[in-house]
């Protein structure tokens, strides 16, 4: 619309897109499992494997079913995460073509990333267990850390670019990506990333100390779109990392989606890597990082941003 | 099924008095009780129980909790089927020893979220119980422990929870080793692991003195559960071998 360089596509290649989203779900669970089996001293043939065990167990899984559990409200928090994920990628530009071509993309990012909130709270009170609610609570308290930083980083990009809409802020990088002079807003995008698929250090909702907190009580198919969401978002995160901070689909010899790929699959690898080699953060000590360090670091970067875009204009 | 049945029995002879019985049982799940919270406030009491299985908890060990929100007000601690466990003949008991501290640092780096030193703890574990893999644990256990005390984040994440100072360990009897917080506990069970690893064969590792099971209680009493799941790990105790290690007063 705003940006000719982006054309939308027909809305049936909506399908071909969840499918894509699906081989990064797949690709970055064969990596954690490759990671996690090398770790431990086993083949990493057989964590290779593990994922696609994982889900065939899971589909042949009875439900588990608790006394006195809110039914309607816990699935939709389990599949809640993977509809996020997806509506994510729908404004996500693979190289020339986009879903979704919206003049607000960046908001609409935003209000998806809220909407994990709902979600994971729900999954966590859905199941009338305290643990469960325990970990859904601990969500919430890394929640009031990360989600105001989250907000203003995603600011700095479309300040730079004088536009929300994703396919122009790509556009907008061409000879500098906008993660060289703006780190601390990427930094800052990728923990909200890792936050909101309740990965790495904001895991404690799902920490083994509350026997694997919100989805303790989640069995069957409700665990595998729980744990694919969460997967789905770190995918769906480093996709959108692309355009707003990577320059989307610059890059030498290669067509511009591949190389939206190639960028994509290297961050989500960096996400799926991290988890193991960072303890968790437990949510009331984050809660001062978040307002102490990574509000103000983001406010200063946000500052920068804008006087530099005032300086060219 | 049968107790569920006599619950229902008991709230519906309630219902007669004036109560309803949907009101105060729902799905036969009697309502919480309030009381005042460590803030003066009116919050919901829940009574939960830890133990005596768990992840990365020393099997055996019940703690009965009584929480608000996520946080443990009161706590009592008693032991399940303690008894020594047989000797195993083909594992000295220096490699047991040593075995047992990894076993407890792997359980107490997974309850901090750090998966890739839980694991190397583990394969340490693995390779001190393996026959002529000393030499090898030696080296793994020497990188595990320069993984662990280089962590910031892991610093940053379990300094100041449980601290206990010479005078806590003369109130409770408790042992010279266990003095710090969480992260110094950690890392004296390495210690503590190397040391043992280093000891020739028949020399005396451990003449534990005992933790009194009533101090766990008093430990995690004001903690929130995931600080209470880390101290209770970090006090290093013996699972199984409950009479010789943990001694009721």
């Amino acid at each position: 619309m705003s940006d000719p360089s982006v054309r939308v596509v027909a809305p049936l290649w909506v399908l071909a897109a969840a499918g894509l989203l699906g081989l990064l779900v797949l690709a970055a669970a064969v990596l954690d499992g490759a990671l996690s089996a090398r770790a431990a001293g086993a083949d990493v043939r057989t964590g290779l494997t593990r994922p696609i065990g994982e889900v065939a167990r899971l589909m042949r899984q009875r439900r588990r079913v608790t006394v006195a559990a809110d039914t309607l409200l816990w699935r939709v928090g389990g599949a809640g995460l993977l509809v996020m994920a997806m509506m994510i990628v729908t404004v996500v530009p693979l190289g020339d073509w986009t879903l979704f071509d919206l003049d607000v993309g960046v908001v609409w990012f935003n209000a998806m990333d809220v909407l994990a909130w709902a979600f994971v709270w729900l999954t966590g009170w859905g199941a009338n267990s305290a643990y469960s609610l325990v970990g859904g609570y601990r969500f919430l308290a890394h929640g009031l850390g990360y989600e105001l930083p989250l907000m203003f980083a995603l600011v700095a990009p479309a300040v730079a670019a004088s536009s929300l809409n994703v396919g122009t802020i790509a556009a907008a990088q061409q000879g500098l990506w906008f993660v060289v002079w703006m780190p601390v807003a990427f930094l800052v995008f990728c923990m909200g990333v890792l936050a909101i698929a309740v990965w790495g250090p904001f895991s404690p909702a799902l920490g083994p100390d509350v026997a694997g907190g919100v989805s303790v009580e989640l069995s069957g198919v409700d665990r595998l779109l729980f744990l694919s969401g969460r997967y789905a978002l770190l995918a769906a995160g480093a996709a959108f990392a692309v355009p707003m901070f990577l320059g989307g689909g610059a890059g030498p010899l290669l067509p511009a989606w591949v190389w939206v790929l190639v960028k994509t699959l290297a961050l989500l690898a960096v996400f799926v890597w991290l988890r193991r080699h960072l303890p968790a953060a437990r949510p009331d000590l984050f809660m001062e990082v978040g307002w102490v360090v990574l509000l103000p670091a983001v406010l200063l970067q946000d500052l920068l941003v804008a006087g530099i875009a005032l300086g060219r204009s | 099924m049968a107790h569920d049945a006599v619950g229902g029995g008991e709230h519906t002879g309630h219902a007669g008095m004036g109560h309803g019985a949907m009101d105060m049982a729902p799905a036969g799940i009697p309502l919480a009780s309030g009381a005042e919270d460590r803030d003066g406030l009116e919050l919901d009491v829940l009574h939960a129980r830890l133990g005596p299985v768990l992840a990365h908890w020393p099997s055996g060990l019940v703690l009965r909790c009584t929480l608000q929100g996520d946080v443990i007000v009161d706590a009592e601690a008693r032991l399940i089927d303690a008894g020594p466990s047989a000797p195993n003949p083909r594992i000295s008991s220096r490699h047991l020893f040593v075995a047992r501290r990894c076993d407890n640092a792997a359980g107490l780096l997974a309850l901090a979220g750090f998966d890739d030193a839980a694991s190397h703890a583990r394969r340490v574990r693995d390779a001190v119980l393996k026959a002529g893999g000393t030499a090898h644990a030696s080296r793994q256990l020497y990188r595990l422990r320069r993984m662990v005390r280089r962590s910031w984040l892991l610093r940053w994440s379990l300094r100041r929870v449980g601290p206990l100072t010479e005078r806590d360990l003369a109130r409770w009897h408790l042992p010279e080793h266990l003095r710090g917080d969480v992260r110094d506990r950690l890392l004296s069970m390495l210690d503590r692991a190397a040391q043992g690893l280093a000891q020739a064969d028949g020399q005396s590792t451990h003449d534990q003195p005992a933790v009194l099971i009533e101090a766990v209680a008093d430990l995690v009493r004001g903690w929130d559960l995931a600080a209470a799941r880390l101290i209770v790990a970090s006090l290093d105790l013996e699972a199984l071998t409950a009479d010789r290690e943990v001694s009721r007063v």
